[in-house]
């Protein structure tokens, strides 16, 4: 009989008494899913994610199981013991020192084609004006009393790019790292219902109608030198965007000399297919209740709607700023697609153009800003973690 | 604002010489605005202190401090120093929840970093607060004034600083703000101008590199042609589509939607061109 009490004392049922915020923490999980599955907002993550949740949450007790639970696993001062890690805190492991984020950007490059970008190199400032807002969310946190790197770990939530954030929040605020991380996919998933009001607030239906020339053509000679000089470029200038701004240009190279084709599929394929799924879950899995259920993560995410919207509202300003000086228009729209929310805020550009003109393609326009957003994004947070390490 | 965002902009759309004078302005006035960033925004305590510890010595005559919140309890850290560059002290203060009143029974835990970034060398020690801090006293609450002795083998550590209001934080980091924007701008301007210049630096590679390497025209020149705009805009739908970490909307524009925009997008363009 003892034995069977024991048993029960051990179950996920008694030890909830001990974290009851864990129910919650498993609604969020369930709320997650629902999106994905139902929904369809951004399922390849937040179904991963929003399982980890539920798998971070199950009251455990004290059995080590959570990826909290490492064994001194790479902490200094601490004495490694591999039977007290637990297999998350291993999986975890690419999380908190920022290994997967660099992986993740290395399929980007290899997916991206950054033949509208190369032929309207001016639309690269978009993506430059749309980082603004990452600085100054920064000093909002600044203002709120969080640390200068915590606070520079959340202003990268403006950037819209789910692994720069967990990149920068892994090297300079590792006990934000969820809260962050979730408020990060969380606004990217919600692209599309955050940026239009703030696109019509900001345009006039003329300017929402301006057509933009097409493009020229671009050589491919031109795609191959480009990651080249690019990577060359951006490394020497700020070196502390050497790990994502070099993944991704490596993985353009991949795709663009078109001699490596195997290594660009499995790159922009299976590779950034496992590590999202052992991102997402990962990320899900930390946020246990009582790590994540904190007044600071409330701020986070009350700060993550701060940066991405003045990202946007940045992006669609300078714009028309450089309306002022160009014979062509610009069409403002596509300066939202400055976030580096990869393929979806130049998809909602483009829904935004066509409700007014449906035969006004900008979808190709927009993925200028949009991919030069990456790079600007990764840029910022080189720059931030450089001076803030 | 506006004046930092206009030098890229008025880079690109410049002659050359202008735009390499442009983008010297810019680099300097990042040096500049860097060199900002340690300024005297903050305020500044007094400190007292040779210092001999783990083989480095070194004077400090300022010292400021900064409170974190942190779930066991504030964590107050003072930072000792002479100038920017050389070897310099940390102490870090960790204080049990609910204190206002410091003393050394308040503390948690109490630990010395010293560094010297001369040559990147540094250290942490972990110490007992209760034996080590000889005296220690001020107000977290109210005047956050901190000051405090501490008594260790060879070295007794005098000061007196105050705590910085949040609002005086972020505007003492404001320059390093300022110099982000303005390092991400320059990146991507001269990025930008790199991609402008491409086509040329093409055409100068062009006998060096073997034949039949992609398609020609750099369209720069005008050579756009039908079939280029189609690839153009097949690689976008490609990326739009692709199942990529960001991939999946509302809109749910899956993979043949975009293909049918991409189609779209090519004959648009083509009447366009034939309209030309």
């Amino acid at each position: 009989m003892d034995i069977f009490f024991d048993f029960l004392q051990s179950t996920g049922f008694a030890n909830l008494f001990d974290e009851p915020l864990s129910l919650l923490m498993i609604c969020v999980g369930l709320f997650f899913i629902a999106l994905a599955i139902i929904k369809n907002y951004e399922p390849l993550l937040l179904l991963p994610i929003g399982f980890g949740i539920l798998v971070g949450n199950i009251p455990f007790g004290d059995m080590g199981l959570g990826v909290y639970d490492n064994g001194g696993l790479g902490e200094a001062g601490e004495d490694f013991i591999p039977g007290n890690a637990s297999v998350l805190s291993y999986l975890y492991f690419g999380v908190r020192y920022g290994i997967y984020p660099p992986l993740i950007f290395l399929g980007i490059g290899a997916m991206t084609d950054f033949t509208t970008l190369l032929s309207n190199p001016k639309l690269m400032l978009l993506g430059a004006a749309a980082q603004i807002g990452i600085f100054i969310t920064f000093l909002g946190a600044l203002w709120l009393g969080f640390g200068a790197p915590q606070a520079a770990a959340i202003g990268i939530i403006g950037g819209a790019d789910g692994p720069t954030a967990i990149f920068l929040s892994a090297k300079l605020a590792p006990e934000l790292l969820g809260p962050i991380a979730i408020a990060a996919y969380s606004y990217m998933a919600l692209v599309p219902v955050i940026q239009p009001p703030i696109m019509y607030a900001l345009t006039t239906k003329k300017e929402r109608l301006i057509r933009m020339a097409p493009p020229r053509e671009v050589s491919q000679r031109e795609k191959i030198l480009f990651p080249l000089i690019g990577f060359l470029l951006v490394a020497f200038i700020a070196p502390g965007a050497l790990p994502l701004v070099g993944m991704l240009f490596f993985g353009n190279l991949l795709k663009e000399s078109t001699v490596t084709e195997r290594l660009a599929n499995t790159a922009r394929n299976s590779l950034i297919d496992i590590v999202t799924i052992l991102l997402g879950f990962t990320v899900g899995a930390s946020t246990q209740s009582g790590v994540f259920l904190t007044t600071d993560s409330l701020k986070i995410f009350g700060l993550g709607a701060v940066a991405f919207g003045v990202a946007t509202a940045c992006g669609l300003l300078f714009a028309k700023f450089m309306n002022l000086f160009l014979k062509e228009k610009l069409n403002p729209l596509i300066g939202a697609a400055g976030v580096s929310a990869v393929p979806d805020s130049a998809r909602v550009v483009h829904h935004v153009g066509q409700t007014e003109d449906p035969d006004n393609y900008l979808l190709m326009h927009a993925m200028a800003p949009n991919v030069a957003g990456v790079i600007g994004s990764a840029i910022a947070a080189g720059v931030l973690w450089s001076y803030l390490s | 604002m506006a004046n930092f965002t206009a030098i890229p902009l008025l880079a690109a759309a410049s002659g050359p010489a202008v735009r390499s004078l442009m983008i010297a302005a810019v680099i300097t006035l990042s040096i500049f605005l860097t060199g900002c960033g340690v300024g005297s925004a903050i305020p500044q305590g007094t400190a007292d202190v040779t210092l001999k510890l783990q083989g480095m010595a070194a004077d400090f005559d300022k010292c400021s401090a900064t409170l974190l919140k942190k779930k066991d309890g504030p964590e107050l850290s003072i930072n000792f120093f002479k100038t920017s560059n050389g070897p310099s002290l940390s102490l870090n203060l960790a204080v049990k929840p609910g204190v206002e009143s410091l003393d050394p029974s308040a503390l948690r835990s109490f630990s010395i970093k010293t560094q010297d970034l001369s040559d990147n060398d540094q250290a942490i020690t972990k110490m007992d607060p209760r034996s080590e801090i000889r005296s220690l006293s001020g107000r977290l609450a109210a005047e956050k004034k901190v000051k405090g002795r501490l008594v260790h083998e060879g070295y007794d550590l005098a000061f007196e600083t105050v705590i910085p209001t949040r609002l005086q934080i972020a505007r003492h980091n404001i320059p390093l703000a300022l110099t982000g924007i303005v390092i991400v701008f320059t990146v991507l301007s001269l990025l930008a101008l790199t991609i402008k210049i491409l086509p040329k630096i093409v055409d100068l590679t062009e006998p060096w590199l073997p034949q039949g390497h992609g398609h020609h025209g750099h369209g720069g020149h005008g050579g756009a042609s039908k079939g280029a705009a189609a690839a153009a805009a097949a690689g976008v739908a490609a990326v739009a589509g692709a199942g990529s970490v960001m991939a999946g909307t509302p809109f749910g524009t899956d993979a043949a939607e975009d293909q049918r925009v991409a189609a779209a997008i090519a004959a648009v363009m083509h009447k366009q061109r034939q309209g030309q």
